[in-house]
């Protein structure tokens, strides 16, 4: 305690002066403030062997670290303007140069840019300072101005510039000598570029050197051109600008103004206040950047959600994503709906299409008066084409379609030739058509993948840098000979659980394996223990760690087709966390006591949590478990070609430890299923949602690395049994952590969707015949389960989708932020839900982990709290989605990288969408979802569908059908769920990935059958199906012919032949055929139920053909008839092993009575049929209620 | 200008503090010769005179027969802060809300059974404001209290906390009170270990209530331990001019 005169404080306090200065006030004129500043004694110089500041001050925010690479040390203090202009030179970290370290950023600099530089590029310089305590780059931040050694008190002559530059040199001149006779020879130099500056340290005292920002790169950074590149290209930009400004100074710039100026910052926050403008984020047409929309919350004045932006006058120098005020355009220039229904396609997964048209039928246009704030980020481009290589600038296309080309100077034109550049926006200035930008770093070479993923990456905001020295010196050692150990102490407080048998159930060839389930008999099998364990991740990366600090950063592991990011190191991931079968591994277990109940329902009377060490007995994958299940697999059968689907150690040959028994598996594996079973008909019973998502895998070529083949991810049993086992577990640690934290656990939350986009699905639901009810998400869940179409499951499929896209995401939360009421998850019906499964891959596990480990009584590690919470939850919230978008770009990338090698023809497709110029129809082969244009700039655009001479005339495109008005004066109508053949390819681009272009090559059964009626449609793809399959036959029969002239593999060959085999077919044997299609058809639903596997479908069959005519042409030609009636290989085996031929025959003969086909052929149909005994009474019955549901039909026409 | 950064990257405040550092005391007792009791407090700049009178007799007939009654008058000088403001006629709503805090703690505080049918009145002035009012006055009540020789069973001592960018702070100023944050005020009696009042301005997070508050009491201690010791210096002041008066 200091007492002096004027009063008591601390002695860490020299002096306290009170300021008074004057502020403008908004209501009248100046008003005084007077501020009370305190000068402090105890503020460091951060240097972190300094031994005159010790004790060394543990409170400040930075740790300091100067014994970096470089022999002679050197501290830098750059000025104002330095750090003004140069700021991004300092931002850059890269790994394999040496970046820019030991800087001091002044108090006073941090305060000049605090008021001056704007909001976001204070940010930038905070989280400059707040990063570098985890890169020990030392960059830090020193209180000089309220430091009373370095104080320097304003002299009223001096100007607000001298003023700096004391204080400038006062720090200057203090770090000199606080540092000087020291031993470790520490040299201060001020970095400027102020020529005033610099004779005025020379003026003052000599012995501070001054040095300029690019002397101090070219003496300490040469080797690092990345650096020196930027630099280079900021100073051009500077040099322009200022040019410019000297220009408009002297009234000489003649050149024309191309936009209008912008409103100043008091009028448009009133005019924003007062609601005569509207505040919203533009978002650019991915198709057409001349037009854009905001959305706004008011819709009284408008009738409309979206305010639209068309031409680039009225847009008015927005970049997509930037805050901008709008000013509504007279009533007269609002344009109707139609026009432009298609703008908000920019991401067609994520909200298709929920344009509200005004009840005016007029859409509400507007132009940018103002921008509230800029959002601009780094954008990858490559430059223009055909540049001069003379010039003083260069054009840079952005990959983003959204964002205008970009205006670059440059010295040095051909560093940008044939690149992918990262680029930042700087300014768009009234007089320029362009915006302008600086060269920020290069991607690689344009064109190859790893340059286009890296480029993905960058678009999508996500920076992975490899793990530093620090956190992998961190890591528990382990290799194969020498297995990580479990300490012994923690054998002490951990349950050990010898007693239970534990296997993990994964994907095939995934090694972080984060989730085991065991199974422990107490009581006969009347009581059981079903443990669910998850890897212990939290007991490896304490909290506060730089590891835990990389981990929260990177949010999520990134899983591309191709690689993933992790989150967490190898040795974390892979090894000593991962839940390895033959090793002990310690876990976070949730156990419960199960009992069943005399009913046979299942009771779970006690949960247990707490952290476990577990033996891993069964390391298997899913199809494995699957195989025990169906017992495929029993003991003995260890071979990888055993298991279903084969592959590479398949076979559970390495995988079983401990000396189990696969019947002792088995019968574990079938207590939880039946469990299961239980759960989920119960969970079901209050409404949880199954929805569906397209998730699709690329097979690699190993030598090129290039995507192979495309293939769709499979679900089986197994798959729902596990993840329900995880919901159980995630929802009960969810409800103990709330308990225990009532206001700042982390939970996730699905929100209700929003009744009107649920709303916009209902003429899809109508134009099927379903009935549709969205009121609770159980009646929402019983509309999607009852909607099957039992001809076409894909309905079911698509709008499983559609209802996807339009509920909303769920989100992780804290619980302070949220009403207890809102902590619904709709999705999957359960109160309190969160993510407590996955810590090897996600960061809220992590966090999850510790809450739970607080809340059962531990001691505690950190202080969470409602606000961190918050924070973190968000920032996971955004990783996530970045994650999930990148994804999702990423796949693109690799269908459209696929295409590019195999471009394909007739694929098969439905229609899920109409827009105004296309349709939107989904590949379930390749899980391609894309767009067909149909019409291009109001232009026909021809399709390959029809013949030259007769094209259509025009397009008519209704709510739910597309018109095509043909020469010939006939009219083709495709309907929403319409099959139709598409050709794949994709287009060169230089600047972005290359596009997927679809085009309609034909329109299934309904430009066969226009005249049937609307009940004939459901029959269209077995139907068609049947078509193929006969038009293969004989196909066959040509084939072997004239199998001299079908030696080489000439697919457009096949195809064409085909279909003029099929038109013969129609045209003489349509009757026939006909009432075959029709009995096989009603055949088809009972014989799979909604297991209808329509990759079997035509397109298959024909890629099939295609892939081996000429082993088809050896008469073989079962198998691809085998695929007529979808049977599973089980049920092939099961019917040879029965081999009824009796019923066969019989029903064979049935057949032949009723069908005039010739005899010959159908022999080969026939012993492929599987037949058993249920199929005589399931025929007649599947006949009865198709010739109902056909009469319902035309009832309900009728009506 | 763009938002205020209240902490910065060294963990400073606006004014040059540390999180958990009051500001500048500066006390004077016995500073007005008419009345009973009195004193000057500064707290950094909020700057503030209380007089007290009594224990007297009652005015009006409101006496109760069996304790005193304690009567607070709070006013700010119209110079108070940077802008004069016009006296307004009557109190306002903050003044009556002082009036009945200080009331409310001195009554429960002061030994009211010795002093039965009698009145004590505090008035308190603000000289120049610049937050932390309430507290401030009611540390300054104390002392002026004990200057004027009332039994109390123990001092009180005020503190106001609050929470910016999840980090408790101790003893706002005005601009950090503007700051919209939460305002939590806690008066104890630091001796015996009562909480007096608390009072809490807007939101504080659950799990942070606890921090804020343990702030809280560290700061009343402190300003305890400066109380006490400036009442010591004072009183052994008066006494040795006492024995020189009676040696001359």
């Amino acid at each position: 305690m200091t007492i002096s005169d004027r009063g008591i404080i601390n002695n860490h306090i020299d002096e306290n002066y009170t300021l008074y200065f004057p502020k403008k006030s908004n209501s009248s004129g100046i008003s005084w403030i007077s501020k009370e500043q305190y000068l402090r004694n105890d503020i460091t110089c951060k240097y972190i062997d300094c031994k005159k500041c010790k004790p060394y001050d543990t409170t400040g925010l930075i740790s300091f670290n100067y014994t970096s690479s470089n022999k002679d040390k050197l501290i830098i203090i750059p000025d104002i303007k330095t750090i003004v202009e140069y700021l991004e030179i300092f931002e850059i970290n890269t790994i394999t140069e040496t970046p820019i370290c030991n800087v001091i950023i002044l108090e006073s600099v941090y305060r000049y840019v605090q008021y001056n530089s704007g909001q976001k590029f204070f940010e930038r310089l905070k989280s400059l300072l707040k990063n570098s305590k985890n890169t020990s780059r030392g960059i830090c931040f020193f209180s000089n101005e309220l430091f009373s050694q370095t104080f320097q008190d304003r002299v009223t002559s001096d100007s607000f510039q001298m003023h700096q530059y004391r204080t400038i040199v006062k720090s200057c001149q203090w770090f000199r000598d606080h540092l000087q006779d020291d031993v470790s020879n520490i040299k201060v130099q001020l970095v400027t570029q102020d020529v005033d500056l610099q004779s005025f340290v020379s003026g003052v005292d000599k012995s501070i050197s001054s040095i300029t920002l690019l002397d101090y790169l070219q003496s300490r950074h040469s080797k690092n051109k990345e650096l020196l590149n930027l630099y280079d290209s900021i100073t051009q930009l500077l040099i322009e600008q200022k040019q410019q400004q000297q220009q408009q100074k002297d009234g000489s710039n003649t050149s024309e103004q191309f936009y209008e100026r912008y409103l100043n910052d008091d009028i448009l926050s009133s005019e924003l206040k007062s609601g005569s403008l509207f505040q919203g984020k533009i978002h650019v047409n991915q198709h057409n950047r001349d037009e854009a929309f905001i959305k706004i919350q008011n819709q009284t004045v408008t009738n409309s959600d979206k305010i639209l932006i068309i031409g680039k006058k009225n847009i008015n120098r927005s970049v997509h994503g930037d805050s901008v005020a709008v000013q509504l355009l007279p009533e007269s220039e609002w344009l109707p709906s139609l026009n432009v229904d298609d703008i908000d396609d920019s991401n067609l997964n994520d909200n298709d299409g929920e344009m509200k048209v005004s009840k005016l039928g007029l859409v509400p246009t507007g132009r940018v008066v103002g921008i509230v704030s800029r959002n601009w980020r780094d954008y990858v481009g490559t430059m223009e084409k055909d540049t001069n290589m003379n010039s003083s600038f260069v054009f840079i296309i952005p990959f983003d379609y959204r964002i205008p080309a970009i205006r670059v100077p440059t010295r040095n034109p051909q560093m940008f030739q044939g690149k992918r550049v990262i680029i930042r926006l700087d300014s768009w200035d009234l007089h320029s058509n362009y915006p302008t930008g600086h060269y920020v770093s290069d991607v690689g070479e344009s064109g190859s993948l790893e340059t286009e993923l890296q480029s993905l990456l960058i678009e999508h905001d996500i920076s992975l840098s490899k793990w530093s020295q620090q956190i992998l010196e961190s890591l528990p050692k382990s290799t194969v000979d020498e297995p990580w150990p479990i300490p012994k102490e923690e054998f002490d407080y951990r349950r050990v659980l010898k007693d239970h048998h534990t296997m993990s159930i994964d994907p095939l060839g995934s090694k972080d394996i984060d989730d085991a389930i065991s199974v422990g008999y107490l009581d006969g099998d009347n009581l059981i223990e079903i443990g669910v364990h998850i890897a212990d991740v939290s007991f490896f990366v304490k909290e506060g760690s730089a590891l835990d600090i990389e981990a929260a950063r990177r949010g999520t592991t990134i899983y591309l087709p191709d690689r993933r990011f992790d989150m967490l190191p190898a040795v974390l991931s892979e090894d000593v966390c991962s839940l390895r079968g033959g090793f002990p591994r310690c876990a976070m277990s949730t156990i419960w006591k199960i009992k069943k109940n005399s009913n046979g329902g299942y009771e779970i009377v006690d949960t247990w949590f707490g952290r476990t060490i577990i033996y891993s007995c069964a390391e298997m994958h899913y199809q494995l478990a699957q195989d025990i299940i169906d017992g495929v697999i029993v003991q003995g059968k260890d071979k990888d070609s055993d298991v279903t689907g084969g592959g590479q150690n398949a076979g559970y040959k390495n995988r079983l430890f401990q000396g189990i028994q696969i019947s002792q598996l088995k019968k574990d594996l079938l207590t939880l299923v039946e469990v299961f079973r239980y759960l989920k008909k119960q969970r079901e019973s209050v409404g949880a949602l199954d929805l569906e998502s397209i998730e699709v895998r690329f097979q690699f070529d190993k030598q090129t690395n290039q995507p192979e083949k495309i293939v769709l991810k499979k679900d089986l049993e197994i798959h729902q049994v596990v993840a329900e086992f995880m919901i159980l577990a995630n929802a009960s640690v969810a409800t103990k952590i709330h308990s225990h934290f009532p206001s700042c656990a982390l939970l996730r939350r699905h929100p209700k969707p929003n009744p009107i986009q649920l709303e916009s699905l209902r003429y899809l639901f109508d134009l099927c015949g379903f009935q549709y009810n969205y009121d609770s998400n159980k009646e929402l869940a019983k509309s999607l389960h009852n909607a099957t179409d039992k001809q076409d499951h894909y309905k079911n499929i698509i709008l499983k989708l559609k209802a996807v896209n339009v509920i909303s995401e769920a989100i992780y939360f804290s619980t302070g932020q949220v009403n207890v009421s809102e902590f619904y998850h709709y999705g999957l019906a359960i109160d309190k839900y969160t993510h407590f499964t996955s810590p090897i891959r996600r960061y809220a596990d992590i966090i999850v982990h510790r809450q739970l480990w607080m809340s059962l009584g531990h001691k505690k590690v950190v202080n969470y709290d409602d606000y961190k919470m918050n924070e973190l939850s968000n920032h996971l919230n955004h990783r996530h989605r970045a994650s999930k978008t990148v994804q999702r770009d990423a796949t693109e990338l690799f269908q459209s990288m696929y295409f590019q090698w195999k471009p394909k023809d007739n694929v098969e497709a439905i229609v899920t969408d109409l827009r105004s110029n296309s349709l939107v129809v989904y590949v379930p082969e390749y899980g391609l979802r894309q767009r067909v244009y149909l019409l291009k700039n109001q232009e026909v655009n021809s399709q390959p569908m029809f013949s030259d001479d007769n094209q259509p005339v025009r397009i008519e495109i209704n709510e739910s059908n597309v018109v095509f008005h043909l020469k010939d004066q006939t009219k083709i109508t495709i309907y929403i769920f319409d099959h139709v053949l598409v050709r794949i390819y994709t287009e060169q681009n230089q600047y972005h990935m290359a596009p997927i272009k679809l085009e309609l090559t034909k329109v299934l059964t309904k430009s066969q059958h226009h005249n049937s009626a609307q009940q004939n449609r459901l029959l269209t793809d077995n139907k068609k199906n049947l078509i193929n399959e006969t038009k293969e036959l004989s196909k066959l029969m040509s084939i072997d012919q004239s199998l001299s002239s079908f030696k080489s593999n000439l697919i457009a060959d096949v195809v064409i032949d085909l279909t003029a085999d099929e038109k013969q077919l129609l045209q003489n044997n349509s009757n026939s055929v006909y009432n075959l299609i029709k009995k096989f058809s009603v055949l088809d639903i009972k014989e799979t139920g909604s297991k209808i596997n329509y990759s079997h479908g035509k397109s298959k069959s024909i890629v099939n053909s295609n892939l081996s005519p000429v082993k088809n042409s050896n008469q073989d030609a079962s198998p691809t008839i085998l695929k007529l009636w979808s049977m599973t290989e089980k049920e092939t085996k099961e019917y040879k092993t029965r081999s009824d031929r009796y019923l066969r025959d019989s029903i064979t003969k049935k057949y032949i009575d009723q069908s005039n086909i010739v005899e010959s052929d159908f022999e080969k149909i026939s012993p492929s049929l599987s037949v058993k005994d249920k199929y005589s009474n399931v025929i007649s019955k599947a006949e009865n209620d198709f010739r109902k549901s056909t009469q319902m039909k035309n009832v309900k026409k009728y009506h | 200008m763009s938002k205020l950064s209240y902490i910065s990257p060294d963990g400073l405040r606006v004014d040059g503090r540390r999180s958990n550092e009051i500001r500048r005391l500066n006390i004077k007792m016995g500073v007005s010769n008419r009345a009973d009791g009195s004193a000057y407090y500064e707290q950094g700049n909020t700057k503030i005179l209380v007089t007290v009178y009594g224990p007297r007799e009652s005015v009006n007939s409101k006496s109760l027969y069996d304790r005193a009654v304690v009567k607070c008058e709070f006013s700010m000088s119209s110079f108070s802060t940077t802008e004069r403001k016009q006296r307004q006629k009557g109190t306002d709503r903050q003044a009556t809300e002082i009036q009945n805090l200080i009331k409310q703690a001195f009554e429960s505080t002061v030994h009211v059974q010795l002093y039965p049918r009698s009145q004590i009145d505090i008035f308190v002035q603000v000289l120049q404001s610049d937050g932390g009012l309430k507290s401030a006055s009611i540390n300054a009540c104390t002392l002026a209290l004990i200057d004027a020789g009332i039994s109390m069973k123990d001092f009180v001592c005020a503190c106001n906390t609050s929470c910016i960018d999840g980090i408790p702070v101790l003893d706002l100023n005005n601009i950090e009170e503007r700051s919209g944050g939460p305002d939590l005020l806690l008066s104890i009696n630091p001796q015996l270990g009562g909480v007096i009042s608390l009072n809490m301005d807007s939101k504080v997070q659950q799990d942070l209530f606890e921090s804020v508050l343990d702030l809280g009491v560290k700061g009343c201690q402190k300003i305890f331990t400066i109380l006490s010791d400036q009442v010591k210096r004072y009183s052994t002041e008066l006494m040795s001019n006492q024995q020189q008066l009676q040696q001359s």
